[in-house]
C-alpha cells in the first residue's frame, strides 16, 4: 500500500510518515504543493494525505489539479488542515478531496479513514 | 431589609443584560465553539461548556464532551460560580456542600471537577461562565497557567457575544431605516397621485362627470386606506351619490336623506365630519353603516357661493383608518369640486387647475417637495416657489431651463439633460441626481419624478415634482457605513480565531504524534537513547505552545484594558546590557555579531521595567531570526522634547533579509509575520511586534520601522523618560516631539 503524504511542516511529516510505516505502509514524503503535484502524477500512489497550507502551491491548488488529470482523478484525497472553521470541510470536498482530517491528527481516526478509502477503491 | 431589595433587582437587570444579547436558544457558532476546544485541550477535560445562567435553567452556546444544550438551575454548578467575583474551581464535586446532592453528581455522568470562569459584561453583569468540567476529582485544582488561560478565553467568549450584540444592533437599525424609507415612499406616491389627478381634472374640460370621477379616483389614490369615495349632491332634501370610487362604486344614482344621515348632518352644519367607529356612533344609521360597511369616515362640505351644496366622504372599513393628514386633504379636494362645480359652465378646465395647484401647493409645504413645468420647445422651466427653494434661488415665475442644468452635479447631468431628450414624449421618468445648491454651493440630492404631456396646440411640456431626499441619502450612506465597519470587524475576529486555531493546533498536532509514538516505542522496548531526540521536540513544541499562550494572555489583557503598569527608576544602560547579555547566546546561534552604541549619559528612566526590556527582547530576537552570518546593533539615544521631558530613543538594527512595504503595512497586526511560510521557517509566534506595538502606547510611547528588502530592517523604540501616568491622553505630544527630533537630527 504505497501512501503519498504531502505536509511542509517538518514535524509533522517527520512523525507521521514514521508512524505510517510501523503501521507497514509505503510512504513517500513531498514538503510543498509544487513536489506533491510532481510526486503524485509520477505516481502510482493508493492514497495522497494532502496538507492545505502548503507553500508554492495550496493543497486546494493540488487537489483540483490532480483531479483534472486522468492518471490521478480517482486516486483518494484526505485533506490535512489546522483550520477547524467552518466552511474549510466544503472548501477541501469541493477542491476535490476525498474525505477531510482536521488537526491536531488523530492517528487512530486517520487509519480508518484510510483503511476505508482504500477498500473502496477498485485495486 | 434593603439588601433584601436590592438583591431580586440585581438579578432582573442581570437577566435585561443577558437578553441584551439575544443570543440565547441560537445556533452553533464556530468562534464559540473553538473557545470551547481551547478550553478543554488548555485544562485536558473531557468537558467544556460556554454556560448562560437564564431564569430556571442554564443554556449552553458551546459545548464539547457534554450532550444536553441545557439543564435545569437546579443541575448547575455555574449558578454558585455567578456568586463569585473570579474563578470558580471545586476540585470534588461529591464534597461541596453546594454540589454534592446535584443529580449530574450523584447519578450520571458522575461529574466530579468543576472549574468556570466568569463571562462578565463591563457593567459587571454576570452571564454565565466558560467552565471545564471532568468526572475525575482533581485536588490540585488548574495550575495558575491554566487559571489565566481561562480566564482569558472568558473574555474572549465575551467579545465573541459583543461582536455578535453589534451586528444584530446593525440589522435592527436597518430594519428602522427600512420603515423610515416606506414612509418617504408613501410620500411620494401621495404626490404622484396628486399629479394624476390634476391631469385628470385638467383634460376633463368642461365635463363635469369626468373632474368629479377624476377627483373620487384621485382621492382613492391619494388616501392609501380608503376603500370608498363618493361626492354626494344636494337635490332637495337628499343627496345623491354623483360620482363614485372603490367599493362605493356600486352605489352611483343612491339616493339618501339627509336626515339619519352623517353627510346630512355635514350639509346642515357646514363643517367637516369624521368617525372613527360608525358602528358606535349615535350620529350614523347602525342599519346604512352596515349595508355599506362602513367603520370609518371622513366627510367635508363642498360649499358654492356660501351655501352647501354637497359632500365628499372618504370611508372605510377599518376602525380609526383616517389620520388627521388625510381629513386636511379630504377638505383640500372638498374645495377642488367646489371650484370645479362653479366654473364648470365657464373655463372649467382653468379653473379647476388653479383650485388643484392651490391644493397642490398646501400639501407640497408640508411635503417639501416642489412642483415644475418644462417647456420643452422654448426650454424654459415654470416651478412653484417651493421648486426654486431646493436650488436655492428666489422664487420667480420662470427661468431658462439651462440655469437649472448648470446647478446639476457634473457627474449627474447625463441623468437630467441627455435621459429628458432621449425619453421625450415617452412614459414618465424618475430620477434622483446631485445639484449644487445656488445660495450656499451645497451639494443636495434631489428625486424627481415627471411625466410628457402635449397640450391641444402640439406644445410638449414635462410636468412634474421634485423633492429633496439629501437625508435619506445621508442615512443610506451612514448605514452602509456601519454596516462595512461591523463587516470588517467581523472578519478581523474571524481571522484572529482561525489564525489562533491555527497556531494552537500545529504544535499541538507535533506533540500528539509524538507522544503517542513514543508510547508504541516505548512498549517494544526501543532503547531509552533513541526516544531522546523525539522527546525534545515534545518539549520544544510544548514551549512554543506556553509562549503562544502568554502572548495571546498579555495581547487580551491589553485589549481588555487588565494589563497594569508598574512604573520604577531604573538606570538605562544596565538594563540594555542585562538584555544584550541575556540574547548573545541566541544571537550568535546563526552566526550574528551583537554590537550596543550607547550614547553617554544615558540616566535613568522612570517607567515598565519589565515591559521594556520584554519589547527589547522581541526586537533583538527577530532581528536574529531574520538574520544570518550578519550584525545586529543596539543602539539607545536619550533627547530632550518640546518642553523639558526628555525621550530614549531605542534603535535595533539588522543586516537580515528585510521587508517589502507590503509587509511593514501589516507588521504590527496580530499573527501577522511577513508571510504565512515565515513561522515555520523562523519560528516566533507572530504576536511580538503586536504586543510591542501595544506596549509602547501604553508606556506613552511609540514604535516605528524602516526596511526594504534585502537591506535589513531598523526598528526605533521611542519612549518618554518619565511614564505618563494613566488616563494621561499623549498622541499629540509624540507627534510635536517626533517634529522636534526632526530637526535635532540635522
Amino acid at each position: 500500500m504505497k501512501i503519498l503524504l504531502v505536509e511542509d511542516h517538518e514535524e509533522i511529516w517527520d512523525f507521521l510518515s514514521r508512524r505510517l510505516r510501523r503501521r507497514g505502509f509505503e510512504v513517500a514524503v513531498a514538503v510543498d504543493g509544487r513536489e506533491g503535484l510532481d510526486a503524485a502524477l509520477a505516481g502510482p500512489h493508493d492514497i495522497i494525505l494532502l496538507d492545505m497550507n502548503l507553500p508554492s502551491l495550496d493543497g486546494w491548488t493540488v487537489a483540483s489539479m490532480l483531479r483534472a488529470e486522468a492518471r490521478t482523478a480517482s486516486v483518494p484525497i484526505i485533506a490535512l488542515t489546522a483550520h477547524a472553521m467552518s466552511g474549510d470541510k466544503e472548501k477541501a470536498l469541493e477542491a476535490g478531496c476525498t474525505d477531510y482530517h482536521s488537526k491536531p491528527v488523530g492517528f487512530t481516526r486517520l487509519l480508518a479513514q484510510i483503511d476505508a478509502l482504500t477498500a473502496a477503491s477498485p485495486p | 431589609m434593603s439588601e433584601q431589595s436590592t438583591l431580586p433587582l440585581t438579578e432582573v437587570e442581570r437577566l435585561q443584560a443577558l437578553d441584551a444579547y439575544g443570543i440565547l436558544d441560537t445556533s452553533a457558532e464556530a468562534g464559540f465553539d473553538d473557545i470551547v476546544l481551547v478550553a478543554k485541550a488548555l485544562c485536558h477535560t473531557p468537558v467544556s461548556l460556554v454556560s448562560l445562567v437564564d431564569r430556571n435553567r442554564q443554556w449552553f452556546k458551546a459545548r464539547v464532551g457534554f450532550d444536553p444544550s441545557e439543564t435545569p438551575l437546579s443541575q448547575s454548578v455555574c449558578a454558585h460560580a455567578l456568586r463569585q467575583d473570579d474563578i470558580l474551581i471545586i476540585p470534588d464535586l461529591s464534597v461541596d456542600a453546594r454540589t454534592r446532592e446535584n443529580t449530574l453528581v450523584t447519578g450520571a455522568p458522575h461529574l466530579r471537577f468543576y472549574a468556570g470562569a466568569l463571562l462578565q459584561t463591563q457593567e459587571g453583569a454576570k452571564l454565565g461562565t466558560l467552565c471545564v468540567i471532568d468526572t475525575r476529582s482533581r485536588p490540585q485544582g488548574l495550575t495558575v497557567e491554566q487559571a489565566d488561560g481561562l480566564r482569558a478565553l472568558a473574555r474572549q467568549v465575551m467579545a465573541q457575544m459583543e461582536l455578535r450584540r453589534i451586528i444584530h444592533q446593525r440589522d435592527a437599525a436597518m430594519v428602522d431605516r427600512a420603515r423610515a424609507e416606506n414612509v418617504v415612499r408613501r410620500d411620494a406616491e401621495r404626490h404622484r397621485a396628486m399629479i394624476g389627478m390634476q391631469h385628470g381634472i385638467g383634460s376633463a374640460g368642461d365635463n363635469l362627470e369626468t373632474m368629479l370621477d377624476a377627483i373620487v379616483t384621485g382621492a382613492m389614490n391619494v388616501v392609501g386606506n380608503a376603500d370608498g369615495v363618493v361626492v354626494e349632491l344636494r337635490e332637495g332634501q337628499d343627496l345623491v351619490y354623483r360620482a363614485v370610487a372603490g367599493d362605493l362604486s356600486p352605489f352611483l344614482g343612491l339616493r339618501l336623506s339627509m336626515e339619519g344621515t352623517l353627510s346630512g348632518r355635514c350639509v346642515r352644519e357646514a363643517c367637516a365630519l369624521n368617525t372613527g367607529d360608525a358602528e358606535n356612533d349615535p350620529r350614523v344609521s347602525p342599519e346604512l353603516a352596515r349595508r355599506l360597511g362602513i367603520r370609518s369616515m371622513t366627510i367635508a362640505p363642498i360649499a358654492r357661493h356660501g351655501s352647501i351644496v354637497g359632500v365628499l366622504k372618504l370611508q372605510s372599513s377599518k376602525p380609526d383608518a383616517f389620520t388627521e393628514a388625510d381629513e386636511t386633504i379630504v377638505q383640500l379636494l372638498a374645495g377642488v369640486v367646489a371650484a370645479g362645480l362653479g366654473n364648470v359652465a365657464e373655463a372649467a378646465v382653468i379653473q379647476s387647475l388653479r383650485a388643484s395647484e392651490e391644493t397642490l401647493r398646501l400639501a407640497q409645504e408640508a411635503g417639501r417637495v416642489g412642483t415644475f413645468e418644462t417647456d420643452v420647445g422654448r426650454s424654459v422651466t415654470k416651478g412653484s416657489d417651493q421648486f426654486w427653494r431646493l436650488f436655492g434661488l428666489e422664487p420667480r415665475s420662470e427661468t431658462p431651463t439651462a440655469l437649472l442644468e448648470a446647478l446639476v452635479h457634473e457627474d449627474d447631468r447625463h441623468l437630467t439633460t441627455s435621459e429628458e431628450r432621449r425619453r421625450a414624449g415617452l412614459d414618465a421618468t424618475s430620477i434622483e441626481y446631485r445639484i449644487r445648491r445656488a445660495d450656499t454651493g451645497q451639494v443636495r440630492w434631489l428625486t424627481r419624478r415627471a411625466d410628457y404631456v402635449t397640450d391641444r396646440w402640439g406644445h410638449r411640456r414635462l410636468i412634474g415634482t421634485a423633492l429633496d431626499i439629501t437625508e435619506r441619502k445621508t442615512a443610506e450612506q451612514e448605514a452602509w457605513t456601519a454596516k462595512e465597519a461591523a463587516e470588517e470587524a467581523n472578519r478581523a475576529k474571524s481571522d484572529f480565531m482561525a489564525n489562533m486555531s491555527h497556531e494552537l493546533r500545529t504544535p499541538l498536532s507535533a506533540i500528539i504524534g509524538y507522544s503517542e509514538m513514543l508510547q508504541e516505542e516505548m512498549a517494544e522496548g526501543v532503547p531509552a537513547a533513541d526516544l531522546e531526540p523525539d522527546m525534545r521536540k515534545i518539549a520544544n513544541n510544548a514551549r512554543h505552545l506556553l509562549g503562544l499562550i502568554n502572548d495571546v494572555l498579555d495581547l487580551s489583557k491589553v485589549e481588555s484594558g487588565r494589563m497594569e503598569v508598574f512604573a520604577e527608576t531604573f538606570d538605562v544602560a544596565l538594563m540594555i546590557r542585562d538584555v544584550a547579555a541575556t540574547v548573545d547566546g541566541l544571537i550568535a546561534k546563526k552566526g550574528n555579531a551583537l554590537t550596543l552604541r550607547l550614547q553617554k549619559g544615558l540616566g535613568s528612566m522612570r517607567s515598565d521595567v519589565a515591559k521594556v526590556r520584554q519589547m527589547l527582547l522581541n526586537l533583538l530576537s527577530n532581528a536574529a531570526k531574520f538574520t544570518e552570518g550578519g550584525t545586529v546593533t543596539l543602539s539607545a539615544t536619550r533627547i530632550v522634547g518640546t518642553g523639558s521631558d526628555a525621550w530614549l530613543v531605542l534603535r535595533v538594527e539588522d543586516t537580515g533579509i528585510g521587508m517589502s512595504e507590503a509587509h511593514l503595512e501589516r507588521l504590527f497586526l496580530r499573527f501577522t509575520q511577513a508571510d504565512a511560510s515565515t513561522t515555520r521557517k523562523f519560528g516566533g509566534t507572530g504576536l511580538g511586534l503586536a504586543l510591542t506595538k501595544a506596549f509602547s502606547t501604553m508606556l506613552g510611547g511609540d514604535v516605528a520601522v524602516e526596511s526594504r528588502v534585502g537591506q535589513g530592517s531598523a526598528f526605533t523604540l521611542m519612549l518618554p523618560a518619565e511614564m505618563p501616568t494613566p488616563h494621561q491622553s499623549l498622541p499629540n505630544e509624540i507627534a510635536s516631539v517626533h517634529d522636534g527630533d526632526a530637526s535635532h537630527a540635522d
